[in-house]
């Protein structure tokens, strides 16, 4: 009988990022090619692993308490989540410290193989708090009850999207929209460009983030953003 | 500028009260029914309060079953169509139907009672009232009778004006005078684009025939429930109101000898002309409405000011008037108050008379336009649990779904073909406005309840509509 027949409840799928340019860059295209279900962006508004109350300690807790807020204001229910991806900047944080160089500029400056700043110690400090972090970010597959993974643009959003590591923050947005636009009305082509070989790296979710760790790495155009349409 | 009924004394033990409502073809709604709790419950006659709330998003025919009320209620009285009425009929269909059970106790006895109106194009741009039937089941030996007919007929039929047979033969009595006057009138609900049934010529033809009797006292009395007792508030009142044009207040003020009724309507822009007759109404309606009014608005108070006599055209004393609003000190006229305030103010009267009396309907559209949330969940739980008559309001605001049983809650969907549906799987200790939100974004209801947004979607159209504007 029709009247019996309920229909049944879409999942969710949650995106966990930073700010409005990662929503912006990828909200559109990652409601179209996952249109089967419903997703969310939650944004942080900052990154997560370098804020000053989180350390490696507690940092499941400061990402369950981002998760629980998001449900509540947005009322959902735990059980409605399939899984929470979590996407973050590498920021070169797995380099040797030897890398990570003095200049005389206001603005950190990522290249393929070092990092400049005005002060290399806040970065060599911030480097080891956030790849202690990611560490453990990396080897957890529930918070909340939920599954749960992270996955890396490296060494940023930019970088990855735009081929440009180093944008000011006000382009940001321009640059995030430029990116939206060019995928209208053919979003699922977005899967052909996060697969190519410039920047997929090869391997399941281990090896990618086993391969990310090494060397200079982390600051090179890298993602594994791809495996999350590994179905699609 | 004034609508005022008055019931006699005879009609008030009465009892109407609608208990399902069925619109096909109209606006844009291909099929929906809506029953009341009192009605699933086979509680025809309840003295209790009975609220149906609908929610639903932009477009999906919320105003729709409010603005069915309204034609109904001006089908009953005997009045023509609005001149618009061919848009209330379905794109590409023929006729709209509007199909009502009421529950009536009429002179100690029992019925449900079956009205079914249909509207239907003629020529480029007007209206008929194609078909109508009105039947009806009595409660006899504690059983209910079957459905029969008392008047049905099809507009356009020149050979059987009406059926059932038995009672055309009672009404016409084989005089062919009267068959006549029936057909007379029959062509003049036509051309006038009335209900045959309700019409001015039908009343005359049924007061008549005493065999006839029971079926006449039914027809009046729903002309009288409608009149005085169906309250329908469409947006439109809203948008006068606002523009500071005029306020109508929906009012029913009763003593021990009558019931007055109607819609008062006093302009906000300059003083109102009120004939001397009417004064006294107007000062009753303001005195019952504040009552509650500064309970719900802390301190506020409506006040008359009278700004002396004169004579109108017709040579009748008029007193003007002006209405204004008082807080403590401080006393303005009642056009600079806030929107809501006005809305408030507007309905107040015929709310009160709906917590007072099971016999009263209020539909009002968009019952939270211009309403804090807070005293909007607050005055309907007071209704739910307190009242004794009906409620029928749209919302878009979701407090009252916290505040609401679920049973009174009625959602709106995306498919035409049934438009309305309550919620299935609710436990009792989930917050509906929550469930709703749920279910908005990730379904799980028997039909689709929410026509899927892309917030990303429109936030980049947003973007885009904006270059086009730059290149202007």
């Amino acid at each position: 009988m029709l009247d019996e027949l309920i229909l049944l409840t879409r999942k969710l799928i949650i995106f966990l990022v930073e700010g409005i340019t990662e929503e912006i860059s990828f909200g559109m295209i990652f409601s179209e090619i996952l249109k089967d279900k419903e997703i969310e962006f939650a944004i942080i508004h900052g990154d997560i692993t370098t804020k000053k109350e989180v350390n490696y300690q507690n940092i499941k807790g400061k990402v369950k308490q981002q998760i629980k807020s998001f449900l509540s204001n947005e009322h959902y229910k735990k059980s409605d989540i399939l899984k929470i991806v979590h996407i973050i900047d590498t920021d070169g944080v797995y380099i040797e410290d030897r890398w990570v160089n003095k200049y005389n500029g206001n603005n950190i400056l990522y290249h393929d193989d070092k990092i400049l700043s005005s002060s290399p110690d806040m970065i060599v400090k911030r480097n080891n708090k956030k790849s202690r972090i990611l560490n453990i970010l990396t080897s957890t597959n529930k918070i909340f009850g939920i599954n749960y993974h992270i996955y890396y643009l490296s060494c940023n959003l930019e970088h990855v999207l735009h081929n440009e590591a180093n944008i000011e923050s006000e382009n940001k947005i321009i640059k995030a929209e430029e990116f939206e636009e060019n995928y209208f009305d053919r979003e699922h082509e977005f899967l052909d460009f996060i697969r190519s070989e410039d920047i997929a790296v090869q391997g399941n979710f281990q090896e990618t983030w086993k391969y990310i760790k090494n060397d200079l790495n982390s600051l090179k155009r890298n993602s594994n953003l791809h495996l999350v349409f590994n179905d699609y | 500028m004034y609508n005022l009924a008055i019931g006699g004394d005879q009609m008030k033990n009465e009892l109407a009260r609608i208990l399902k409502i069925e619109l096909k073809n109209f606006k844009n709604i291909k099929n929906g029914e809506i029953e009341f709790m009192s009605y699933k419950n086979e509680n025809f006659f309840s003295q209790e309060s009975d609220i149906i709330g609908i929610y639903g998003q932009n477009g999906s025919g919320k105003t729709a079953l409010i603005e069915a009320l309204w034609i109904l209620k001006y089908t009953i009285l005997g009045e023509s169509l609005p001149d618009d009425s061919k848009e209330y009929i379905y794109q590409g269909e023929e006729e709209a139907v509007i199909k009502v059970v009421f529950g009536l106790k009429l002179r100690e006895k029992n019925y449900q009672i079956f009205y079914e109106m249909a509207i239907k194009k003629q020529g480029d741009n007007s209206t008929v009232i194609s078909r109508e039937d009105l039947s009806y089941k009595k409660l006899e030996n504690e059983s209910w009778s079957y459905k029969r007919g008392i008047i049905s007929h099809n507009i356009e039929d020149k050979e059987n004006i009406l059926s059932p047979q038995q009672n055309y033969n009672l009404l016409t009595s084989g005089n062919k005078e009267k068959k006549v006057d029936v057909k007379v009138a029959k062509e003049l609900a036509k051309k006038e684009e009335t209900s045959f049934i309700f019409s001015q010529e039908m009343l005359k033809i049924y007061k008549d025939i005493e065999e006839f009797k029971e079926f006449t006292d039914i027809i009046l009395s729903l002309q009288y429930y409608t009149r005085l007792n169906l309250f329908v508030i469409r947006n439109s009142r809203s948008g006068m109101i606002n523009a500071n044009l005029m306020i109508p207040l929906c009012f029913q003020v009763s003593d021990s000898t009558k019931i007055e009724g109607g819609d008062l309507v006093i302009a906000l822009s300059e003083p109102t002309k009120v004939p001397e007759s009417e004064l006294i109404t107007v000062k009753n309606v303001i005195e019952h409405l504040n009552v509650v009014l500064k309970e719900i608005i802390p301190d506020l108070k409506i006040k008359m000011k009278e700004y002396g006599e004169e004579l109108n055209d017709k040579g009748n004393k008029v007193i003007k008037i002006e209405l204004l609003a008082e807080r403590k000190d401080i006393t303005i006229p009642l056009r600079y108050e806030s929107d809501g305030i006005k809305k408030i103010i507007s309905i107040l009267s015929a709310m009160i008379a709906m917590f007072n009396k099971p016999t009263i309907c209020l539909a009002v559209d968009e019952l939270d336009a211009g309403i804090f949330e807070y005293l909007l969940g607050e005055i309907l739980e007071i209704i739910q649990n307190r009242a004794k008559g009906q409620l029928i309001f749209t919302s878009h605001n979701l407090r009252p779904l916290e505040k609401l049983k679920k049973d009174s809650l009625i959602f709106t969907t995306t498919n035409p073909k049934n438009r309305y549906i309550r919620f299935s799987n609710v436990k009792t200790t989930n917050n509906l406005r929550n469930f709703y939100y749920r279910g908005i974004k990730l379904g799980g209801q028997n039909e689709e309840i929410y026509e899927r947004t892309n917030e990303h979607k429109i936030a980049r159209a947003f973007k885009v509509a904006g270059r086009v504007d730059s290149i202007d």
